[in-house]
């Protein structure tokens, strides 16, 4: 299966940030949560392949092809959906469509007027009072009018109600039907990406912490509760990740089997979500946790 | 490139009505007043410049850099179309003096003669091509907001600059330079002139847009 995006050993470096080696990779035909607290790298692992700041090192691939190099061919086939509107504001729908469908070889009238009217938009009313929802289902409108193969989103969903989350989600689970499409899109509401990502990649402090199939992830990974008294200074090195309260500990491990080998019937072990996963990851490079 | 030329233009339909506006008050403030032909060059520039103003005011104010290098087009592009809108915007304040100018005689004006000379024409596009060509690197390296005051000066100088130069050389006659250079002027044949004016307004755009394509391409947004 061909990668649809590949990145290797990407570096950036800023005065108090620095995204470091990073790499990972998508294939044609998936969709690729991208999660991580705020300020671990998201939107700026996007920028980088959206080729809106520059790379100190590394490749970034995208339909096998340099980001840099055949930017205006790569990007006639990214459909972006980023989290502010970066439109004029002061033009109306109508109006800004009509500046950007020139500049796609692919751009579909027809899609586009289909999408405005299934997501109730008015077509003259200005983008300033368009509220953030209407705002992000106009960007998602134009990114999905000129036949793009991937589409790159930041953040889409913050803000935005229920009921259009899982529109949009739906929406993005249609597209995927085309194998020839994928969707790349960076959350930290990470119940969304349960329904719909087949791969999570997590970043974390400018690294990346996995980039997996979810299904792999939530598989691996369990949430173990328990009494306090289980714990002592041996006990908690088999966790990632502890919280205690005065009742007992909850905490994260990849090893299951050595925690019921260890535990036997003693505690109890759930599945957990991709946040428990975020969350408890996160909080583990601190090591030692009291409570929070 | 073409597309980004269009869309300086239809950011901004109604400054259209606003340059037409404008161009009556150029010709009576500038030209009627002293009946020079100073109305119709100062006019068109300053449409020139409303249009400059209002189109990377209005890239600026969203952040819209965002969205137009998240399309497919390059950097270069970005920047060449901005000093072609040049240009183009030069063409749009020459036009609408012309027809102000057709209009101001209609209703009675006196109107200078030669009013749209061909040197008057060529002195709109080289006034508005050496103001850009410095406000431009500037404005790429630090965004419109940071530079709207620089671009308000450059107008002015432009604006001021003709008499206070006038002035200045009539009181500064006997200088040895100045002498040198009106003798070189008065001496040579119009078409050396015109050349030489083309050549350095040529030389100092391409520096300008090398200048401006090194800070675009390099820049994080």
């Amino acid at each position: 299966m061909s990668n649809i995006l590949e990145i290797r050993n990407l570096r950036k470096q800023y005065d108090k940030f620095s995204l470091k080696d990073i790499s990972f990779s998508l294939e044609r035909g998936y969709i690729m949560g991208f999660i991580g607290p705020n300020g671990a790298g998201k939107s700026t692992t996007i920028k980088l392949i959206m080729n809106l700041i520059k790379r100190d090192s590394g490749e970034i691939k995208v339909f096998g092809l340099d980001n840099i190099k055949n930017e205006k061919e790569i990007k006639e086939k990214i459909g972006f959906v980023y989290d502010e509107n970066y439109f004029y504001e002061h033009l109306s729908i109508l109006e800004m469509k009509r500046i950007i469908a020139p500049f796609y070889k692919h751009w579909d009238d027809g899609t586009f007027k289909k999408y405005i009217k299934d997501f109730n938009l008015p077509p003259s009313r200005k983008i300033k009072d368009l509220s953030k929802g209407m705002k992000m289902k106009f960007s998602l409108a134009l990114a999905l009018s000129h036949r793009a193969e991937l589409i790159i989103m930041d953040e889409p969903t913050s803000g935005l109600d229920p009921v259009f989350r899982i529109e949009m989600l739906e929406i993005l689970q249609s597209l995927i039907q085309d194998e020839r499409v994928s969707v790349f899109f960076s959350t930290h509401i990470t119940t969304d990406l349960e329904k719909i990502a087949d791969y999570i990649t997590f970043i974390n402090d400018g690294s990346i912490v996995f980039s997996r199939p979810k299904d792999d992830i939530l598989e691996s990974f369990a949430l173990i509760k328990g009494g306090k008294e289980l714990l002592d200074k041996d006990t908690r090195k088999e966790f990632l990740a502890i919280k205690e309260n005065s009742f007992g500990f909850e905490a994260l491990t990849d090893n299951t089997d050595r925690i019921k080998k260890i535990f036997k019937n003693e505690v109890i072990i759930e599945r957990p979500t991709l946040e428990d996963i975020m969350v408890y990851t996160v909080r583990g490079e601190i090591k030692c946790l009291d409570s929070y | 490139m073409l597309r980004l030329i269009l869309k300086d233009i239809l950011i901004q339909k109604k400054t259209l009505l606003t340059a037409f506006i404008y161009g009556f008050f150029a010709i009576y403030v500038f030209g009627v007043k002293y009946y020079t032909n100073g109305g119709f060059v100062a006019g068109a520039v300053a449409i020139g410049y409303l249009f400059i103003t209002y189109a990377v005011s209005y890239d600026d104010k969203n952040n819209c850099h965002i969205a137009l290098n998240s399309l497919p087009v390059k950097r270069i592009e970005v920047v060449l179309a901005k000093y072609l809108s040049v240009v183009l915007f030069g063409c749009i304040g020459i036009f609408t003096m012309i027809i102000d100018g057709f209009l101001a005689e209609l209703f009675g004006f006196a109107m200078p003669k030669n009013y749209v000379a061909i040197n008057n024409v060529l002195m709109v596009f080289g006034v508005l091509l050496v103001m850009y060509s410095i406000y431009y690197p500037l404005y790429f390296r630090f965004g419109a907001v940071k530079m709207n005051i620089v671009n308000v000066f450059l107008f002015m100088t432009i604006i001021v600059l003709p008499k206070a130069l006038g002035e200045f050389i009539l009181n500064h006659e006997n200088n040895p330079l100045i002498k040198e250079v009106l003798n070189f002027i008065r001496n040579s044949p119009k078409s050396v002139i015109q050349i030489l004016s083309f050549a350095a307004v040529a030389l100092i755009s391409l520096i300008s847009i090398g200048t401006s394509t090194r800070i675009y391409k390099s820049k994080d947004f």
